[in-house]
C-alpha cells in the first residue's frame, strides 16, 4: 500500500517538475504574466520559485498530495517594505494546473484592497 | 562552381552596407511604380558607355576602374563592390564629375534602381546567410537598464556615460559605432562605484545581490563565494567559464587581506565584474565550424532581451536557455509575446520609435519657437507629444494590430492635454494618463502623420516647411530618400519681406531654379498635404492671411488633397513601408546594417507579415526567427551547408 502511494506520488511529481507559465489577474482588470519553475521531492515537498521582473522569489510550505499542490509566496512590497503573503493551491491535469491564489490579508488592510483577495487562473507547463 | 568571395567582401564594406539599404530601398520604390522592369541590360550598358566610359576606359582609366567591367551580367556577381559604389555614386550625382555630360535625374534613378535589383537578385541566389555578429559595447542605454535589473537598483547609472553616435540602419545600438575610447573607461570605473554604492545602501537592491553574510557557520569566503556565484552568470549573461569565480574570488580576497570590511571585499570583486568585458560587451562564442550553426540558447536570451527590453535578459530566459529550450521556434515565440507585454518593452520601443522617427531630439535641439507656439513651454505637453508615437507603437504590438496603422489609424493614443491640441472632444480624461482613443471620422489625427512629434520634428521652430515634411516622409516612412542638395542653394527667403507670403509660394520660386526644380518634384507635394498642421501640430486653415492650399501631386502623376489623401496614396504603396519598417527593425535587432544579403531575409519577413495582415507581432516573430537573428555564420564564407529561403520558412512557426 505504501509502495502504491509512493509510486503514485512519484508519478504525479514527475510531471509537476519543470517549467510552468500562465496569465494571472493583475491590477484593474489586466493580465500579468507569471512562471514558476517547480521541483518535487521524494517526500512529496515542493521546492522552487517565482520567476520575478525584480527577482526570484522562493516557494514555501510546498506540498503535493496525488493531483493537488499546495506552496505559498512571500513577497516584499517595493514602496512600503511590507511583506505580503500569497497562498497557492491547485490541482495538476496533465500539463495544465489549475490554481487558486489568495493574498493573506492583514485585519488592518481589509478595508484598503482594491483587488479580491482569491483569484483563479491556468498555468500550462512550458519545459520540463 | 561559382566563387562567393566578391559577394561576401562587399557586404562586408561599410559604403555597401550605406548605400545598399538606401538603394535597395529606392529601388522598391521604383519596382513598385513599375520602373525597374522597363530597364534592361543593354541599355545598362549603353549608360555606362554614355556617362562612363571616357574617363574609365584605355591605358589608364581614372581610378584604375575600367567601366567595361560592368558590361556583362555575370559582373553583378564578379564585381557587385564595384557595382554598389558605382549605384552609390550615380545615384547621389556624384559621378560623373562636373563638366562631363551628366544624366537626367530620372536617367540617373532608372540605371540605379534596375542595377540595385540586379545585385538583390544575384545575392540571393544562394540562399539565406546569417551575416556578420560583430561584437558590440552595451549603449549608454543598455548599460543603463542592465545595472538596474542586475541589482534591482532604480538609478541611471548610465547617464554619465558618452553619448552613442548612430550607425547601421540609424541606431546607436549598431555595433560598428559602439567602439571603446579612454573617457569610456575612465567613465565605466564611476558609473560601477555610483551603482554598487548606491546598490550597497538601498535595502530592496542589497536584498537583490548580497545575498549572502558571513556568521555563525558562513565563513568570509563561503559567503562571497555564494554572492559571486549567483551575481557574475547574471552580469555575464551566462553561465561562469573554468576559472572566472577564482579570480573574482581573488580580487575579494586581496580586498580583505589590505583589511576591507566584508561589504567593501565583496563590493570591490564586483566592481571588477562590472568593469570586465565580459559584462560591458555582448560577444557571442565564436563558430569555428565552417558552416552556419544555431546560436547557443545563452547567445539567443541576450540578443532577444537586449532587443525587445533593451536590458539583460530575466531569470526565466535564462532558465530556458540553461534547459537548451529557448531556440525551440515555439517557445522562443511565446517568450516573444511575454516581453512585448512586459513594461521593459517600453525601452525597446522607445530607442527604436525616437530612432527611427528622429523625434529623440525633441525638445533637445529640435524644438518650436515658444514665442510664436506658447504651448511648447507647457513640459507636461512636451512629454505627452514626445511620448505618443511610441506609445502608439507599443499597442500596435502588443495589440497584434497591423503595422499600416502608422500610416492611418481610426485610434490614436492621447491625453487630456493632447486632445484639447488637436481639436477633439472623444473622451473626459480622469487624469493625465495617456490612453488609447477611438478617433471620429475626419478627425486628421490617425497614423504617424497627425502627431505632434513628427509633425514638429519635420519643421523649422518658426514655420512649418513642405522640403523637410516630404524629406521626412520619403527618407523614415519610404526609405526612398532623396540625393542631397547641390552646394550653395540659397535658403528660403524669411523675414519681413517674406512675411506676406505663404511657405508654398516662397517654394514655388525657389522651384523656378531648374537645378532645384526636379528633386523638389519629388520632396516638397508630400509636405504640402501636411500644411493643415502648424509647426506644432494644430489645425490651421490659413497661413499668411491665405487659405491653405494642402494640394500635392507626385512626378508619376498621382496627386492628393490634404493629409486624408495623402495618406490613401502612402496606403497604396503600403509595401514600400512594409519594406522600410522591416529593414530598420532587422537592423535594429541585429544592431548592424544590413547587407546586401540581409535583403533576403527582408524579402522573406515581408512576405511573412503581407500573408498574416501586415500584423506587428508577425513581424517582429518573423525577425527573432529569422536566420540572421537565430543562427552564426561558419568561418567559411563559402560554405555550401545554408539554408535557402524556403527551408527558413519551414522553420518559422507561424507567430500567434
Amino acid at each position: 500500500m505504501l509502495f502504491c502511494t509512493l509510486a503514485i506520488s512519484a508519478a504525479v511529481a514527475a510531471d509537476l517538475n519543470g517549467i510552468w507559465t500562465g496569465q494571472a489577474p493583475g491590477r484593474r482588470g489586466a493580465k500579468d504574466d507569471i512562471a514558476f519553475q517547480f521541483k518535487v521531492t521524494r517526500a512529496g515537498s515542493i521546492t522552487g520559485k517565482l520567476f520575478g521582473d525584480e527577482s526570484d522569489l522562493p516557494i514555501e510550505e510546498g506540498s503535493l498530495v496525488g493531483d493537488k499542490l499546495k506552496f505559498s509566496i512571500t513577497k516584499i512590497d517595493y514602496y512600503s517594505g511590507a511583506k505580503v503573503k500569497f497562498l497557492y493551491s491547485g490541482t495538476i491535469a496533465g500539463d495544465q494546473i489549475e490554481l487558486t491564489r489568495e493574498r493573506v490579508v492583514k485585519p488592518d488592510e481589509e478595508s484598503q484592497s482594491e483587488e479580491p483577495t482569491k483569484q483563479k487562473f491556468m498555468l500550462k507547463k512550458l519545459v520540463s | 562552381m561559382r566563387n562567393r568571395e566578391p559577394l561576401a567582401r562587399a557586404c562586408g564594406s561599410a559604403l555597401f552596407r550605406t548605400a545598399f539599404l538606401l538603394l535597395f530601398a529606392a529601388a522598391a520604390f521604383a519596382s513598385d511604380q513599375g520602373e525597374g522592369s522597363k530597364y534592361s541590360l543593354d541599355q545598362g550598358t549603353q549608360f555606362i558607355k554614355t556617362y562612363c566610359a571616357a574617363c574609365h576606359s584605355g591605358k589608364s582609366p581614372a581610378g584604375n576602374f575600367r567601366a567595361a567591367a560592368l558590361f556583362p551580367q555575370t559582373s553583378f556577381h564578379d564585381n557587385s563592390e564595384t557595382w554598389s559604389k558605382v549605384i552609390f555614386r550615380v545615384r547621389n550625382s556624384e559621378m560623373p564629375p562636373k563638366g562631363m555630360p551628366a544624366p537626367s535625374v530620372d536617367e540617373r534613378e532608372q540605371f540605379s534602381n534596375w542595377a540595385q535589383s540586379a545585385l538583390h537578385v544575384e545575392a540571393c541566389a544562394d540562399g539565406i546567410f546569417p551575416g556578420p555578429a560583430p561584437i558590440r559595447r552595451l549603449t549608454r542605454a543598455q548599460y543603463g537598464a542592465t545595472i538596474r535589473d542586475l541589482l534591482n537598483l532604480h538609478v541611471d547609472a548610465g547617464s554619465a556615460l558618452p553619448l552613442d553616435g548612430a550607425g547601421g540602419e540609424g541606431f546607436d545600438n549598431a555595433a560598428e559605432t559602439l567602439f571603446i575610447s579612454p573617457i569610456h573607461a575612465e567613465k565605466y570605473l564611476d558609473a560601477a562605484k555610483l551603482a554598487l554604492d548606491s546598490a550597497a545602501k538601498d535595502p530592496r537592491s542589497r536584498a537583490r545581490f548580497l545575498i549572502a553574510h558571513p556568521g555563525p557557520g558562513v565563513s568570509r569566503d563561503t559567503a562571497a563565494r555564494i554572492i559571486l556565484s549567483e551575481f557574475l552568470p547574471r552580469a555575464f549573461r551566462r553561465p561562469l567559464q573554468s576559472g572566472e569565480l577564482a579570480s573574482y574570488l581573488q580580487l575579494f580576497h586581496a580586498a580583505s587581506k589590505r583589511g576591507d570590511s566584508f561589504d567593501e571585499a565583496v563590493l570591490f570583486a564586483l566592481r571588477a565584474a562590472l568593469m570586465s568585458p565580459q559584462f560591458l560587451f555582448r560577444s557571442e562564442n565564436p563558430n569555428p565550424a565552417p558552416n552556419m550553426r544555431p546560436l547557443d540558447d545563452y547567445a539567443l536570451a541576450s540578443r532577444l532581451s537586449y532587443f525587445l527590453w533593451d536590458s539583460m535578459p530575466d531569470s526565466l530566459l535564462m532558465a530556458l536557455a540553461d534547459k537548451g529550450k529557448l531556440k525551440d521556434p515555439e517557445i522562443l515565440t511565446g517568450q516573444v509575446a511575454r516581453m512585448l507585454r512586459n513594461t521593459k518593452s517600453f525601452d525597446f520601443a522607445q530607442s527604436f520609435v525616437e530612432q527611427w522617427l528622429r523625434t529623440r531630439d525633441l525638445g533637445k535641439s529640435i524644438e518650436p519657437d515658444t514665442g510664436l507656439f506658447p504651448a511648447w513651454k507647457d513640459a507636461e505637453l512636451q512629454g505627452d507629444i514626445r511620448y505618443q508615437p511610441i506609445l502608439f507603437f507599443r499597442e500596435i504590438l502588443a495589440s497584434d494590430l497591423s503595422v499600416l496603422n502608422l500610416l492611418d489609424s481610426d485610434f490614436t493614443i492621447a491625453t487630456r492635454k493632447l486632445q484639447k491640441l488637436y481639436g477633439l472632444n472623444v473622451k473626459q480624461f480622469k487624469d493625465s494618463q495617456p490612453t488609447r482613443i477611438d478617433l471620429p471620422p475626419n478627425s486628421n489625427r490617425g497614423g504617424l502623420l497627425g502627431m505632434s512629434a513628427v509633425l514638429a520634428v519635420s519643421s523649422h521652430p518658426q514655420r512649418t516647411s513642405p522640403v523637410l515634411r516630404g524629406k521626412w516622409l520619403l527618407e523614415t516612412i519610404l526609405g526612398t530618400p532623396p540625393p542631397p542638395p547641390p552646394p550653395n542653394v540659397p535658403p528660403l527667403e524669411e523675414g519681413a519681406a517674406a512675411a506676406s507670403q505663404t511657405v508654398r509660394e516662397r517654394l514655388a520660386l525657389h522651384r523656378a531654379n531648374p537645378v532645384c526644380a526636379t528633386c523638389h518634384a519629388r520632396i516638397d507635394p508630400m509636405g504640402f498635404a501636411l500644411e493643415n498642421y502648424d509647426v506644432m501640430g494644430k489645425w490651421r486653415t490659413e497661413e499668411a492671411g491665405k487659405p491653405i492650399d494642402a494640394k500635392g501631386q507626385l512626378p508619376d502623376g498621382t496627386s492628393f488633397d490634404g493629409p486624408a489623401e495623402l495618406k490613401a496614396v502612402l496606403l497604396e504603396r503600403k509595401d514600400v513601408f512594409l519594406r522600410n519598417l522591416t529593414n530598420k527593425l532587422l537592423g535594429y535587432a541585429l544592431g548592424r546594417g544590413l547587407t546586401l544579403q540581409d535583403s533576403c531575409t527582408v524579402d522573406a519577413i515581408v512576405e511573412e507579415v503581407k500573408r498574416n495582415d501586415y500584423r506587428g507581432d508577425v513581424l517582429i516573430n518573423a525577425i527573432v526567427l529569422s536566420i540572421p537573428f537565430r543562427f552564426q555564420a561558419g568561418a567559411v564564407p563559402d560554405a555550401k551547408t545554408t539554408l535557402s529561403a524556403d527551408n527558413m520558412k519551414e522553420d518559422h512557426t507561424t507567430p500567434r
